[in-house]
């Protein structure tokens, strides 16, 4: 079912605990606000766009002005948002839409699907209301309107917290308009929907009018490179039976372009032209005076106040006993740190959910399993024993996005992971859900931005991270290679993963579950080879392989790789154009060394010439020598760097000549000839 | 009296007892022991059935119930996902009790699960659908292996179309046990599936009721590899269902698959009127055309033009098409609702068609067993003089007028004709892929590529990239398979399975190299025969041609000189096929040689 998807939902709460099964709903979600581009375009005249007139012109247009591939476009979308009371406070938004259907496969527009919460058990939905859908179609040259078919709308109840409305409109055909509106109502007056101007479609106009009351005041920030308009207005609302000033402020945004789903991103809707609203404080006068956030202090002490969590950080260490014959006083606190997390990983199971601050530590003591904040709790407890400062970094998925930078607000964090200082006061991480990682080698997930909650106790200066940013991961490569007379290359490659790289290798290696020939398959399809031998040793995390791979042959010559065989094969970013900035996995560095054994008859004819490349703010780099050692044997080393987890969108270009560069690279080849 | 008192006290013990002993067994089932189960079973596997046990019941000829039990060990936490459990409900089955036990590695208890614990969700990626689904998944354990055990009950009402159908292995690095199945109904016969295992269905009458009953021996577990043949074809399955069966109120009967074919009809008939306004359009889309085949052409365009694939499954499991005028209204249906739009424009046009019931995931239907789960889709027959036109009307707007998707080339189908419904096959034609490249080397010996490929489907796409190699600042390798269609496949050391391919491709592969002034083709590196090694090539008068035969190949390839540069083509045509596990060894030579062929590379160089 189609592609139009609403979502009525500030979808992260704090604690992710939606159900595994139903990730088609983030799906959906993704696809209705993924996309940012940075379409610079100056705001033209907007159209008073009247729902239910759609105009011949409309009906006649069979392309969109700046972007020819469009399947279908939104000729406007407008949203309107303000505050109603019944008996309690209700929000309400508004919203519409008038899409224009391009291609076949634009057809699809007029499925829509509306996601909204719908708790089964504590009353109190969001309410679906006011729904009309109206398709156009031109038919001699008259304008001819079908209006939906209630017979075709369908819910579903897809998890004990949600509902979906389903709605298939009918007679569209490419060419068509199609324009429907419906209300959204809900209890939860302080989560205001965030408005997402761009959209996967091309966007021609579109206008968001959100009118609240000054009792509430909210923090608001905008995402994405588009060229949003501003303008603020005071009017007068009714609310609890009283008149009173409310801001009235309206976003308009012209010609957005459309955004796809683009690789190396995390948290793509963070990045996608929006406006988002949350809710600073409530003051009704001489009623209510409530304060939801400001700042990062402010937070750290809300945090402090939830009982759970405060009651959790108490929790007092369950293995003192095996602590006692483990740590030896005088050892490094590194060295401790490790030894404790092993100790309790053997203890304690990750049960493979996230937490803030969750069930009690010694539940999990007890199940043998939990949270990785349980777990956390009881790695601080057992650091406290041994001596080593620590305490919370709050944290924001990586998924999620950046944490706000001026609106500090504690449904931003998702959990938190243990940070603890050395003796020199450098700053470390642990996690209880690093399975196959350590200290400072976390799960992807995490490597999100995190701000401690006593910095006091770690560093005392800086507050906030960002673990993407954490270093120390390494390919380190060694290759043997014999070159046969007749142009194969016997290789014995030897590679050593460090940080977040053996937390890779690592948990493919343990979910291929002793299954060594299809763990090994990719890498002998990328490479052309076939592995003779294989070892993995987990315990100083080193790779040996043994294999043989066929050197090109023309008249005399022979051709090796300066590489062995390319550790880079394709160019990633070959799309023309890029509308969200490019994120890498983790900082890292890959090292070949190769020593090529030459055969006797054979001579060295040409070696590749030394190359160097990097990007222009130095982040990224490569570099190639190769050296005739004279004895009969070549030495190359090819060295690629990537420090910097984050290239912004406007070096786009560069990277990818970077990459170009960097494929051509390796494919750099030794030339021998017959003597 | 006396006796009544012994009795009476026997019972009360044998009561006592059995409540002690069940109470025992609720802590401790050592007969999930992880370390009962044979090393033969639990090699490479992440996790083993211990028990899989349905027993069917029929109450009455519309209703039923079912009780099943599942008794999974997972051996690492890899197999978590083999411990999760669903049960889908609609109107006609319907989850009566459950209950759910964890077990250690020893079979001590753990946790119980009852129905209030299992999540639900109406979830569908139809428009509408009137099921549901209960689910429950267990999560990381904290130790491994551990054993779940489910234990529940279905109830079956408003007609039996299945007893039974019960699959115990169900992926991959998965073994069983123990499987058995029951069916218990008051008289007469049914109809029975085992499949992949030699197990037979045994039939007991006794005390007024005939007991259906088989087990299937332990499984051993399959692992992954190449050109494996479809685990449908791998894992034991077996089935019981009623010959006779009612749904809705139409009575039918699994006696063959032209019966089933006959109660389908039944839901078809009257369903194809159209307005007034749609004979118009037939007419004014038809009337000066002069053959039938370009007017069915015109009405397939009609279709794509007008509707839309929506998915509704709603009412008698999904069989029933909607009306064709609801079509023409709403410009929109699911599968068979499309057919039978188009199936009522052709009536309109004087065009007889028959409406096809089909599935996507099975070539061939169980001869024996004719069920409903074979079938999933609704396409169109056109019969003409020569040779018949199918039509896929859901994807109208992707393939062209009579073309055969890959997904049910050769698939057996049940014809609904006015006759009777007929068992048939849809044809089975090779489809090409036709790619044409024109490839020039620069002076600096750069080789740029710009090539078209068109699809079965007539879909093209247009390829443009550098190949081939600079070597030495020299000379230029240019393989001759810049597409890599090369496939060596790779069979496990000891693999007993059969190797198979189910589907069919032709590709055709024209390169024309044109070189720049100076550039000149020094010779063909062929790998496969050392004495063409550096040999240069009077490619001028003879050309050059390469052919070969294998058990699921046959391949050729041809080179020639073209005015200042080469034109090759390459032709690999990849049947289907099926061999025992002794001929892998042979199969994988075949495709060495043609790997080691279409590595062969051209070498020009500059002068």
């Amino acid at each position: 079912m189609g592609s139009k998807s609403y979502f009525c939902e500030t979808f992260f709460s704090p604690i992710n605990n939606m159900n595994k099964t139903i990730t088609w709903f983030k799906i959906a979600f993704i696809l209705a606000v993924l996309g940012l581009g940075f379409m610079d375009s100056a705001l033209a005249a907007a159209k008073d766009y009247k729902f239910g007139k759609v105009s011949v012109e409309e009906l006649e247009q069979t392309v969109c002005p700046f972007d020819s591939a469009a399947d279908a476009m939104y000729i406007y979308h407008s949203t309107s948002t303000y505050m109603t009371t019944q008996t309690d406070l209700i929000l309400v938004t508004e919203y519409k839409s008038r899409i224009k259907v391009l291609t076949e496969e634009g057809k699809d527009e007029a499925n829509i699907v509306i996601t909204y919460y719908n708790n089964r058990s504590n009353g109190n939905p969001d309410r679906i209301s006011n729904l009309s859908a109206t398709v156009y179609n031109l038919e001699d040259g008259k304008v001819v309107a079908t209006k939906m078919d209630k017979s075709y709308i369908s819910e579903e109840q897809i998890s004990d917290n949600y509902c979906t409305m389903k709605i298939a409109l009918p007679n569209v055909k490419v060419g068509s308009v199609i324009e429907y509106r419906f209300n959204h109502s809900t209890h939860r007056y302080y989560q205001i929907p965030t408005w997402h101007a761009q959209r996967s479609l091309p966007v021609l106009q579109c206008h968001w009018d959100v009118s609240l009351p000054e009792y509430f005041e909210f923090n608001k920030s905008m995402a994405g490179g588009c060229e949003i308009h501003f303008k603020e207005e005071l009017v007068n609302v009714s609310i609890l039976g009283a008149n009173v000033p409310a801001k009235r402020q309206i976003y308009d945004a012209t010609n957005l372009a459309g955004v796809k789903n683009e690789k190396f991103v995390y948290g793509a809707d963070n990045y996608v032209g929006s406006v988002n609203y949350e809710l600073r404080s409530l003051i009704i006068p001489g009623h209510l005076y409530k304060h939801f956030s400001s700042t990062w202090d402010d937070v750290r002490q809300q945090v402090r106040g939830i009982d759970l969590f405060s009651t959790h950080m108490r929790a007092s260490n369950p293995f003192k006993e095996e602590m006692s014959q483990l740590i030896v006083p005088e050892e490094k606190v590194l060295v401790k740190a490790q030894k404790l997390f092993n100790l309790l990983k053997e203890k304690v199971k990750w049960d493979e959910t996230y937490a803030f601050s969750g069930n009690s530590p010694r539940s999990a003591v007890k199940d043998g399993k939990g949270s990785n904040a349980q777990l956390n709790f009881l790695l601080m407890a057992m650091m406290r024993d041994a001596g080593i400062s620590c305490t919370p970094l709050m944290l924001k998925f990586r998924n999620n996005g950046p944490l706000p930078i001026t609106h500090p607000t504690i449904d931003e964090l998702n959990t938190f992971v243990v940070a603890f200082c050395d003796e020199e006061k450098n700053i470390f991480f642990l996690d209880g859900s690093a399975d196959f990682g350590g200290v400072n080698v976390l799960p992807s997930k995490l490597l999100g931005e995190g701000i401690l909650l006593d910095p006091a106790v770690v560093s005392g200066q800086i507050g906030s991270y960002r673990l993407s940013d954490l270093g120390g991961s390494a390919q380190i490569v060694t290759n043997q290679c014999i070159i046969e007379p007749a142009g194969k290359l016997r290789v014995s490659r030897r590679v050593q993963y460090r940080g977040m790289a053996a937390q890779d290798y690592r948990r493919s290696f343990h979910e291929a579950a002793g299954d060594t020939a299809s763990f090994l398959a990719d890498f002998e399809k990328n490479r052309g080879v076939e592995v003779n031998s294989f070892r993995f040793r987990e315990r100083n995390m080193q790779e040996n392989l043994s294999y043989t791979v066929e050197c090109d042959l023309a008249g005399d010559e022979l051709y090796v790789n300066a590489l062995v065989t390319p550790e880079e094969h394709n160019n990633p970013f070959t799309a023309k154009t890029r509308q969200l900035p490019i994120m890498f996995p983790y900082l890292q560095t890959i090292k070949v060394t190769s020593i090529f054994v030459l055969p006797d008859n054979y001579e060295v004819v040409s070696l590749p010439e030394p190359m160097g490349i990097q990007t222009s703010d130095g982040n990224i780099s490569a570099m190639l020598t190769c050296t005739d050692k004279g004895n009969g044997s070549i030495q190359t080393e090819y060295v690629f760097d990537v420090s910097t987890s984050l290239v912004p969108v406007v070096m786009y270009g560069e990277l990818k000549e970077f990459w170009k560069k960097l494929i051509d690279m390796n494919n750099q080849t030794i030339v021998l000839k017959k003597k | 009296m006396m006796k009544i008192q012994k009795l009476i006290f026997a019972v009360a013990l044998f009561g006592w007892m059995s409540l002690d002993a069940s109470l025992q067994a609720a802590s401790l089932k050592p007969e999930w022991s992880a370390a009962l189960i044979a090393d033969s079973l639990r090699q490479g596997m992440l996790s083993v059935v211990r028990c899989e046990e349905a027993t069917f019941t029929q109450n009455s000829v519309t209703t039923g119930r079912c009780t099943r039990r599942r008794v999974v060990t997972i051996l690492s936490d890899q197999g978590d996902s083999h411990a999760v459990w669903s049960t889908y409900n609609d109107p006609y089955r319907q989850l009566g009790s459950f209950d759910c036990r964890i077990y250690d590695a020893t079979g001590k208890e753990l946790k119980k699960v009852k129905e209030k614990d299992l999540s639900r969700t109406e979830y569908s990626e139809h428009l509408m659908s009137d099921g549901c689904y209960f689910y429950y998944d267990p999560g990381r354990q904290s130790s491994y292996p551990y054993t779940i055990e489910y234990m529940w009950e279905e109830k079956v009402q408003k007609g039996i179309s299945t007893y039974i159908h019960c699959q115990p292995v169900g992926d991959t690095r998965q073994s069983s046990e123990h499987c058995l199945c029951q069916v218990v109904i008051p008289e007469g016969d049914v109809r029975t599936l085992s499949r992949n295992t030699h197990a037979q269905w045994q039939r007991i009458e006794e005390s007024g009721r005939v007991t259906y009953s088989i087990t299937i021996p332990p499984f051993c577990g399959v692992l992954d590899e190449d050109l494996l043949p479809s685990l449908h074809d791998l894992l034991p399955v077996v089935g019981a269902s009623p010959d006779a069966f009612s749904r809705n109120g139409y009575a039918g009967n699994l006696g063959s698959w032209e019966q089933l074919g006959n109660w389908a009809l039944q839901l078809w008939q009257g369903r194809q009127a159209l307005p007034s306004v749609e004979s118009d359009s037939v007419a004014a889309l038809t009337s000066d055309l002069d053959n039938d085949s370009d007017k069915i052409a015109a009405l397939y365009q009609y279709v794509a033009r007008r509707t839309r694939y929506v998915s509704i499954q709603l009412g008698i499991g999904g069989w029933q098409p909607m009306k064709a005028e609801e079509v023409s209204r709403t410009g929109f249906g699911d599968c068979k609702a499309l057919a039978n739009y188009m199936h009522g424009l052709l009536q309109l046009a004087g065009i007889t068609s028959y409406p096809v019931i089909i599935g996507t995931r099975h070539n061939r239907y169980l001869s024996e067993y004719p069920n409903f789960f074979q079938n999933n889709h609704c396409i169109l027959c056109v019969p003409q003089e020569s040779d018949s036109l199918w039509l896929d009307c859901t994807a109208a707007s992707s393939i062209p007028c009579g073309v055969i998707p890959n997904t049910l080339r050769d698939h057996d189908c049940i014809l609904l004709t006015p006759e009777g419904a007929r068992l048939t096959r849809v044809p089975n034609p090779v489809p090409q892929i036709v790619t044409s490249a024109h490839i020039t080397i620069g002076a600096d010996l750069q080789a740029q590529c710009d090539a078209r490929e068109v699809d079965y489907k007539g879909k093209s796409r247009t390829i443009s990239k550098q190949y081939g190699k600079v070597l030495g600042g020299r000379s230029q390798l240019f393989p001759l398979d810049p597409y890599s269609k090369i496939f060596v496949p790779k069979f496990r050391r000891g693999s007993a399975y059969p190797m198979e391919r189910d589907f069919t491709v032709c590709y055709v592969d024209t390169l024309h190299i044109v070189c720049a002034e100076g550039v000149e083709l020094e010779s063909v590196a062929d790998l496969s025969d050392a004495t063409m090694l550096n040999r240069r090539l009077p490619l001028a008068d003879q050309p050059l041609a390469w052919r070969g035969e294998g058990m699921l190949d046959d391949w050729q390839i041809e080179m020639k000189r073209e005015n200042n540069g080469v034109c090759i083509v390459v032709v690999i045509n990849r049947r289907p096929g099926s061999f025992p596990a002794s001929e892998k060894e042979k199969y994988v030579e075949q495709c060495r040689q043609l790997n080691d062929r279409l590595s062969a590379k051209l070498i020009f160089r500059k002068q």
